[in-house]
Parts: structure tokens; C-alpha cells; sequence
């Protein structure tokens, strides 16, 4: 029995660049059980969004899969043709939310328009009779109502324009779950909004997540915002993933040094009067990167078998993973 | 000062500026690079480039002098002396259309000069200070540019009488309002850009921030503009002339020879068919130019980013 | 605890207002909504001190962007009174203005932006030095410049580059620098270190925090970041539609804001540290816009713990908690210290 929802093994990714080729995804593996939220967080340039789109095949003309599967209740979708991933994956099995909420919606249609496109593209209706076209409207209001728009029969008239960045995410909420998905990929769906718009909709996907049993792939930058809504937390840094562990663990007991320094960059009340941990040099460039550990070069525990080769990602303790020679596991 | 400090500070100056120009040419270079990656460019590039040189270097390219007559040898075919053959009084076509290059080349760069030098600032001062001054400058650009273009050059053309000077002021006078209406906007929407409120916490004055800041700001469609205004140019000069309003004969002008060579599209269609060809390649050449700078201009690729 | 001198505070913001009108012309009178009053700045008063870090927070379109350009004469304040070293801003003359700008700086929000792109980063951390005609000697310049880029931990051949080949944190830093050519004693740092990873977030804030010790600089920061703003402010205030709601030291509003809003605002927050769940005080509805604020209590329309009508009818008093706390709000201070 599978219990596995999603399952991405070695899966490799590169980006062609005016600089060159370089690797936005290096040997990443992941998996997401069924009903759990899977929180991948990283800094930019590290390739949470990469990942997240590979897993839709909506990677940019520039980039491409080299290497790698992506099983998904069991097919792997990088064998899957176009048309079968279009008509029955994306929208459907795997929604997705993105970050930008004022550049999400057409903004020469109507919400009404909008919604009742995704749904009959998924439920395969045709708009024959005015009832039908009636009875998608009453759906479609239904779903605005569901995730907390008010006067949602009126609301289904306007255009984006004349809905705020909160309102139009919920819109996507809501088109989301509109066909049932087993899994959502939400890439930083609330960095652009205010902190308590970003509270309402955190708290709108954790109900709908409850009420459908959705998973979900919640990719973030923002530690606080994964650690109040995973169950478990993957790290990823400059193309790979370096921990993955159970939410209260890895903030509690960061393994790899790099989880461990980001920890320390988090302004708190309690540091206050004294300096940040900061973490010398830099992200490297997509094209620039290191060998061996990627890294080594800013890790305070360095060795020399770190700029070797690249450590693998092993079990520790019981559901949790690290990738790093400071273990012995990886020698 | 005394000479010695003033001679160290002219050399930091000195070194500042060519620091600063090496800096340019690498920008430069970069524009270069995608004019040579896009076939477009490369082919308007090279018309454009042959036509100036032709402009240029016409007494040592042509090999006949364009006013020479050889009655004998009027109407020729193309031969291996005259290449294009001759007109109707046995001028050789080719010497005639390389300095014909001299018209088109001076009448559109300068029309072109003076109306980007006459409308840039207008607009950009106009569009800076807004209120009353803004007011009456878009009024002018408005009254100016309600007249139909044709009209107005045919008109003033001919009240004034042909000749170069007339021709460029002319063309200048009827296209400067669209330079001054595109600096207009461009400065209206960069105006807004938090650069220039950084400059005015800093101090700046209008004069500096309009000229540091605006002017290299708003540049890139007035450039990609005044090449596509090139092409129009001399499609000008060449129209004036072939309707008598412009250059007058003996000149070479493409315009004249397409007039003298209708005359004769009959019996010497060469006459004018040699003019028309390289008129339109000319014009072809600059719009391509012109819209590969709009590409070089504008990064439109990007990098990957997460 | 040192004792307090009897200095003038180095800024004292009294009774700012700065409205922006929209639809000022006859078409829109005619055809469109007419003319409307975007209220972004209602009636500001603070207080900053010498060597302090003063935050203010709040939401889009709170006003605190506003306030900070309004208090540098970046836009021009409608009503009010801005103290610096005692002096009225309002009453400047353009000379004194130009002098009053090497005093205090503002570093923008977006580095793109904020950095003319086709200038060099040395010619943009120059400029100010030219315009005031600081260094007369081209060499001198070039010094300073790089002795700058030292102190915000860039190198010296960063000089001779664009804005666009800095990553956002560098670009961050390149503002900072240009701020501090001039050797101002006030700086205004506006949003800056949202949209910055995490890391190069606290760097920033180090640098920040370095050069206020190096420099004795004073700070006003504006952000919605409110654990950066927890951590490094001596004294907070939280706005909301152009209004303070609430005022007070750092330590006292951190541990306990009063206000409905505040107490909503940093419930909200996403904290850390998993398994201390926080009760979310999650509000209701959007933020109204400015140019039709709600009457009486901004915040009414909203406010999970409002009285009744007398929230829509009447502006709210400000009510002193002690220690330089104030607040404005019609329930009693009793009741709002119950949570």
C-alpha cells in the first residue's frame, strides 16, 4: 500500500544561464504522506520555488529535468505526457497557490469568469443550458462564501482590480480546493500580504486543509510562518536538501549547521542590546557553486572531507534527516 | 591653488573621467553584443553603416563626379563602367545615388538633432514642474501636432522656399512635439521614482536632478524614436525634393532622381527604379536598426531567478 | 542609569498632518468622484531622543511611510510642527533646508528603485558630497568613498558598479553608505529589511547597530516587521490609517500592547517557537481606505472588543498608562489590561 502521497527522488534540475548552466536542483528527495504539511523553507537562490514547479512541470523555458522521479500516487509524472498532466494532475490532483496576489488573476475577467472556467475544465461541464451556466455561479459563490468573502454573489461581478492582495489570495484558495486536490503546493503565499491578513489566511488553510485532508507542500522563507503550519520541516540551501525533521524538533534541535545559524539570525525579544548571529559570505551564485558540500565554505565546523564530496542525506533519529559529515552516519 | 595642486586635480579629474568612459563602453558593448546576436540588427547595422560611409566618403567612393554630363552616353545600360548606368544626361547613377547618401544622411541626422535638442528638455521641464508651465508647453506640442505633418511641411516648404537649411527647421518644427510628449511622460512616471526622492534628501536642486537623474532615465524610447525618425526623415527629404520643395537640381538627392526618373519611367525605368531601391533598403535599414536598440535597450531577457 | 541631561529632544513631532489631493481638476469634478482627501498622515505626535532607536509600525497603508518623508520635508506636511534640536522644519527657508539636510538622511525602502540605475555606487554615495561641495579635491572624494563603502562592509571596487549587478542586501548597503556620507546625526531607515533573507536581514541590522555606536547616530525605523522592530527599538509606536493608536517604550508594549489593534497585531505574528501557540486575535474584514477613514474610532469597524456606538460617534481620548505609554481608545485601562 503507498502510503506515500508524493515521492521526488534524486530529482536534478538545471537552469541554462547567460553564465552558464548551473544546478537549481541538486539530488533533491522528498516525500509527503497523506494528509501531512510538509514545509520547505530556504533562502532565496535555494530552490524551494524550483521544486514546487517541478513537481507541476511549469518549470521556465530555461530550465530543464535532467535527472530524477516524481512519483505521485504511485505514477511518475515526469513520464506522463502534457496533455494527461493538464487534464488531470494539475488543477486537479495538485493545485497550487502563488505568491503574488495582484499578478495571479486575469485582470480582463471576472472572478465570476474565473472560478467557473476551473470548474468546468475539471468537472468537464459544458455551459449548454442557462441552467448550467446558473448552477456554476451558484458554485462558484459558494466557494467565495466558503473561505470568508462576504457579499460573495455581488463580489463575483468585479474584476481583480477591485480586490485587496488578502482577498484575491483567498480567491485562490478557493480555486484550489475547488476540485478536490490531494495536493496543494503553496509558494509563499502570504510573504506579500500584511501580518494579520497573513494570520486570516494562515488560519483559512488550516481549516480547509482539515475539512478536504489535503497535503501540502508549503514553501516559505518566513521560519515563524512554517513553524506555525507544518508538521514537518524540510531545509533546503543553494539547490539541496540539508534537513528535514519533525516541526517542534527542528526548531528545538537544528542539526545541520546551517538550520543552526539561520535559528540564530532571528531577531527575538530576548537578544535585544545584543549583535545577530550572522553567517559570513555568501549564497553562491546558481553558476558559482562550491564542490563538495555546498556549504563548507561559510560552516563554522568545516573539514576537510566537506570540501570533497557532498554529504547525503541520512537518518539520524527517527524522522530525522541531515546532510552532513558531522554525523557520523555519513562518513 | 598653486600650479603644482592644481595639476594633481586635474588628474583625478582626469582619471574619474576616463574611468567613467570605460564604464560606458562597457555598457556600450553589451548594446553592440545584442545588436550583433540579432540578424535584424546586424542587417540594419551594416545598411546604416554603408550609407554613412557612402555620406561620408563620397568624392573618394563615387567614381564619377555626379554633375558630370556625357550626352553620348545617356540612357546606358549597366556596364562595366557606369555600374548602374547612366540618366537622362548621362550622369552615372551610382556616383549620383553614393551622393545622394549626403542629402538624406544631413537632413534626417540634423532634422532628427534639433528636434530631440528642442523637445527632450521642453518636455522634461515641462513634465518636472508641472502646473502652468506644463500647461502651456503641452499646448504648443498639441497646436502643433494637430495639424496633419504633410500639410504643414508642404506649406511651410513652400512659403519659405527650398532649400537644406529650410527643409531641416522645417521637418524639426513638425516632429520636436513628439520627442517633448514622449520626454513628458517618461519624466512624469520617473519623477515618481524614489531615486529622485533620494536625490532631493540629499539636497539636490532641480537643475541637478533633471539632468543627472531624469535625463539618462528617460532616454532609451527617445533614442529607439529618433531611429525610427530617421527613416521618415528621409523619406522627407527625398518627397520634398521629388515635389520641387526641397533640394533643388543639379544636387544629387534621391528625391530629385526619382522625380527626373519618372519623367522617364518609360523608356529608362533604371532611372528611377535605382533611387527607389535604395531608398526603401535605407529606410528598411534604419527602422531595423531602430528596433533592435528597442531590444537592446530594454533587458527583456532575464535571469533565472527562485 | 546615566544621569538624564536636560537636553532638547533631538525631533519633536507635533499635530502632523499631510493629506494628498486626489481629483483636483475640473474633468473630475464633472465626470469623476470629485475631490477626495486621501487622509494619510492624521494628527502625529512623538517624541525621539537623542542616541534612541524609535520604531514605527503598522500595516499598508497605515501612514508610516508617510510620516517618515513628511518629517524630512520629502513631501510636504499639510499641518503640524516638526521640532529638530527645538527648531520649527516648517518654517525653514530653502537655505536652511539644504543645511538641515546634512543633519538627517533617510534610507528608502527599495534599493532598485532608490538607486538611480545608471549611476555607479561611487558616484551615487559622491553625489551628496559634491552637492554640498564638501571635498574639494577629486582624490578627496574618491577617498571617502571608498573609506564608506569600508564601513558598510563592501569593497572598494564595488565603486565602479551598477546597482543592478548588487544583490538586494548590497544594494541595502549602498543606500546606507550614501546616507552617511554627509555625517547626519538623525536617520530615518524605512522598510529595510523587508523582502531580505533572513540572514542578510540580521547583517544589516548589525551593521545598523554598529554604526549607531560608531557614529552616534539617532533612528527611526519603519517596518511591519514586528520581531525585528521587538528586538531593536527603545521606544515603538503603532499607527493605523494615519493615526498613533498606541505609544509607549519597547519593553512595555513588547510584553504587553493594550490597544485592540496592537494586542491583534502582535498575536498575529508567526512565532518560532512551536507548541507556544499564542491565541490569535484574528481580525475581521479589510482595512478600510483613507479617504473614507470610518468616523469616530478608525479602528471601529474592526475591533474585535469594540464598546458600541459611541466607537462610530467619537474620537477616542488618549489615556496615559504611565511611563510614557499612551494609548487611544474609549475602553478603560482596567479592562484592556484583562486580556
Amino acid at each position: 500500500m503507498n502510503e506515500r502521497l508524493l515521492r521526488v527522488s534524486d530529482l536534478t534540475v538545471e537552469y541554462s544561464t547567460r553564465m552558464g548552466i548551473g544546478l537549481a536542483l541538486d539530488n533533491v528527495s522528498l516525500d509527503i504522506s497523506e494528509g501531512e504539511v510538509l514545509g520547505l523553507v530556504g533562502e532565496s537562490g535555494c530552490g524551494k520555488t524550483t521544486l514546487g514547479l517541478s513537481i507541476m512541470k511549469l518549470l521556465p523555458r530555461f530550465g530543464k529535468i535532467v535527472q530524477g522521479e516524481i512519483l505521485f500516487k504511485g505514477r511518475n509524472l515526469l513520464d506522463l505526457p502534457e496533455r494527461i498532466m493538464n487534464r488531470e494532475i494539475r488543477g486537479r490532483e495538485i493545485a497550487m497557490i502563488i505568491q503574488d496576489p495582484m499578478h495571479a488573476l486575469n485582470p480582463v475577467f471576472t472572478i465570476r469568469t474565473q472560478i467557473t472556467d476551473v470548474l468546468r475544465f475539471h468537472k468537464d461541464r459544458r455551459l449548454d443550458s442557462h441552467g448550467e451556466g446558473i448552477q456554476l455561479r451558484n458554485e462558484a459563490a459558494k466557494m467565495l462564501e466558503e473561505v470568508g468573502i462576504a457579499d460573495p454573489a455581488e463580489r463575483l461581478t468585479d474584476y481583480p482590480f477591485q480586490f485587496s492582495g488578502g482577498m484575491i489570495q483567498r480567491v485562490m484558495v478557493a480555486m484550489a480546493f475547488s476540485c478536490n486536490p490531494s495536493l496543494l503546493i503553496a509558494d509563499e503565499p502570504t510573504t506579500a500580504l500584511d501580518v494579520t491578513i497573513e494570520a486570516q489566511i494562515l488560519e483559512l488553510l488550516k481549516s480547509l486543509v482539515k475539512r478536504y485532508g489535503a497535503s501540502v507542500l508549503y514553501i516559505s522563507h518566513d521560519l515563524g510562518v512554517i513553524s506555525e503550519i507544518s508538521d514537518r520541516v524540510a531545509v533546503m540551501y543553494a539547490g539541496n536538501i540539508v534537513e528535514v525533521a519533525d516541526t517542534t524538533l527542528l526548531f528545538e534541535n537544528p542539526a545541520h549547521p546551517y538550520t543552526e545559524a539561520l535559528l540564530r539570525c532571528l531577531p527575538g525579544a530576548e537578544a535585544r542590546g545584543k549583535r545577530l548571529g550572522t553567517i559570513p559570505g555568501r549564497v553562491p551564485d546558481l553558476t558559482e557553486r562550491p564542490n563538495g558540500c555546498k556549504f563548507h565554505p561559510r560552516c563554522p565546523y568545516v573539514r576537510e572531507i566537506c570540501k570533497e564530496k557532498p554529504p547525503k542525506l541520512l537518518e539520524i533519529a527517527s524522522g530525522h534527516s541531515v546532510a552532513c559529515f558531522g554525523y557520523k552516519k555519513n562518513e | 591653488m598653486t600650479q603644482e595642486k592644481v595639476l594633481i586635480e586635474l588628474t583625478h579629474r582626469w582619471d574619474s573621467c576616463k574611468r567613467k568612459s570605460h564604464l560606458r563602453i562597457k555598457k556600450f558593448a553589451q548594446i553592440i553584443r545584442v545588436i550583433r546576436r540579432e540578424p535584424r540588427g546586424l542587417i540594419g547595422a551594416s545598411i546604416i553603416g554603408i550609407i554613412l560611409i557612402c555620406a561620408l566618403f563620397s568624392p573618394w567612393i563615387a567614381p564619377f563626379d555626379p554633375n558630370e554630363q556625357d550626352i553620348a552616353n545617356r540612357f546606358s545600360v549597366p556596364s562595366s563602367e557606369h555600374l548602374l548606368g547612366t540618366d537622362y544626361v548621362g550622369r552615372d547613377i551610382l556616383s549620383r545615388l553614393i551622393y545622394g547618401a549626403r542629402a538624406a544622411a544631413i537632413v534626417s541626422i540634423c532634422s532628427v538633432g534639433i528636434a530631440v535638442l528642442v523637445g527632450v528638455p521642453l518636455g522634461a521641464i515641462a513634465a518636472y514642474n508641472g502646473g502652468a508651465v506644463d500647461y502651456i508647453v503641452i499646448l504648443i506640442f498639441d497646436v502643433i501636432r494637430s495639424f496633419p505633418s504633410v500639410i504643414v511641411i508642404l506649406v511651410l516648404a513652400a512659403i519659405f522656399g527650398p532649400s537644406l537649411l529650410n527643409i531641416i527647421l522645417i521637418l524639426a518644427f513638425t516632429s520636436f512635439p513628439a520627442y517633448g510628449r514622449v520626454a513628458r511622460a517618461q519624466t512624469l512616471s520617473v519623477k515618481e521614482e524614489e531615486c529622485i526622492m533620494a536625490a532631493k534628501s540629499l539636497g539636490a536642486t532641480t537643475g541637478r536632478i533633471l539632468l543627472s537623474h531624469i535625463t539618462p532615465n528617460i532616454l532609451s524610447p527617445i533614442i529607439v524614436l529618433a531611429g525610427m525618425d530617421l527613416a521618415v526623415m528621409i523619406m522627407w527629404e527625398s518627397a520634398l525634393s521629388f515635389l520641387g520643395l526641397g533640394l533643388q537640381p543639379p544636387t544629387a538627392s534621391w528625391g530629385i532622381m526619382l522625380k527626373q526618373g519618372y519623367t522617364y519611367i518609360e523608356t529608362a525605368p533604371l532611372m528611377i527604379i535605382w533611387p527607389a531601391i535604395v531608398l526603401i533598403t535605407t529606410m528598411l535599414g534604419c527602422s531595423l536598426f531602430a528596433e533592435t536598440l528597442r531590444v537592446a535597450l530594454n533587458p527583456r531577457e532575464r535571469e533565472p531567478d527562485e | 542609569m546615566n544621569k538624564k541631561r536636560d537636553r532638547v529632544p533631538l525631533v519633536q513631532v507635533q499635530g502632523l498632518k499631510t493629506y494628498f489631493y486626489k481629483g483636483k481638476g475640473i474633468l473630475s469634478k464633472v465626470f469623476g468622484k470629485g475631490l477626495r482627501i486621501v487622509h494619510a498622515v492624521d494628527d502625529v505626535s512623538f517624541t525621539i531622543e537623542e542616541g534612541k532607536n524609535f520604531s514605527l509600525v503598522g500595516e499598508t497603508g497605515c501612514g508610516k511611510s508617510t510620516v517618515g518623508r513628511s518629517i524630512l520635508r520629502l513631501v510636504e506636511p499639510t499641518e503640524g510642527k516638526i521640532l529638530f534640536e527645538g527648531q520649527n522644519l516648517m518654517g525653514f527657508s530653502k537655505s536652511e533646508m539644504q543645511k538641515f539636510r546634512r543633519k538627517a538622511q533617510i534610507v528608502l525602502q527599495d534599493p532598485r528603485s532608490s538607486l538611480n540605475p545608471r549611476m555607479t555606487a561611487g558616484e551615487l554615495i559622491a553625489e551628496p558630497l559634491r552637492i554640498h561641495r564638501m571635498k574639494k579635491y577629486e582624490d578627496e572624494i574618491q577617498d571617502e568613498v571608498a573609506r564608506l563603502l569600508e564601513t558598510v562592509r563592501l569593497s572598494g571596487d564595488d565603486a565602479d558598479k551598477y546597482p543592478h549587478e548588487f544583490s538586494g542586501g548590497q544594494a541595502r548597503r549602498i543606500g546606507i553608505a550614501r546616507a552617511l556620507v554627509l555625517r547626519p546625526q538623525f536617520i530615518v531607515a524605512d522598510e529595510l529589511t523587508s523582502g531580505l533573507d533572513v540572514s542578510i536581514s540580521a547583517a544589516i541590522l548589525d551593521l545598523m547597530q554598529d554604526l549607531q555606536d560608531e557614529f552616534k547616530l539617532t533612528y527611526m525605523w519603519i517596518s511591519h516587521d514586528l520581531h525585528m522592530v521587538k528586538y531593536i527599538s527603545d521606544s515603538i509606536a503603532i499607527m493605523y490609517l494615519g493615526k498613533i493608536v498606541e505609544i509607549g517604550r519597547a519593553q512595555d508594549i513588547s510584553v504587553g500592547p493594550m490597544h485592540p489593534y496592537s494586542q491583534a497585531l502582535f498575536s498575529a505574528i508567526p512565532s518560532v517557537k512551536p507548541g507556544q501557540e499564542t491565541r490569535k486575535i484574528i481580525l475581521e474584514g479589510e482595512v478600510p481606505s483613507p479617504i473614507h477613514p470610518p468616523s469616530g474610532c478608525r479602528f471601529n469597524t474592526r475591533c474585535p472588543r469594540k464598546l458600541g456606538a459611541i466607537c462610530e460617534t467619537d474620537e477616542p481620548p488618549w489615556q496615559d498608562a504611565g511611563d510614557g505609554h499612551h494609548l487611544s481608545c474609549h475602553i478603560p485601562l482596567e479592562t484592556l489590561r484583562k486580556v
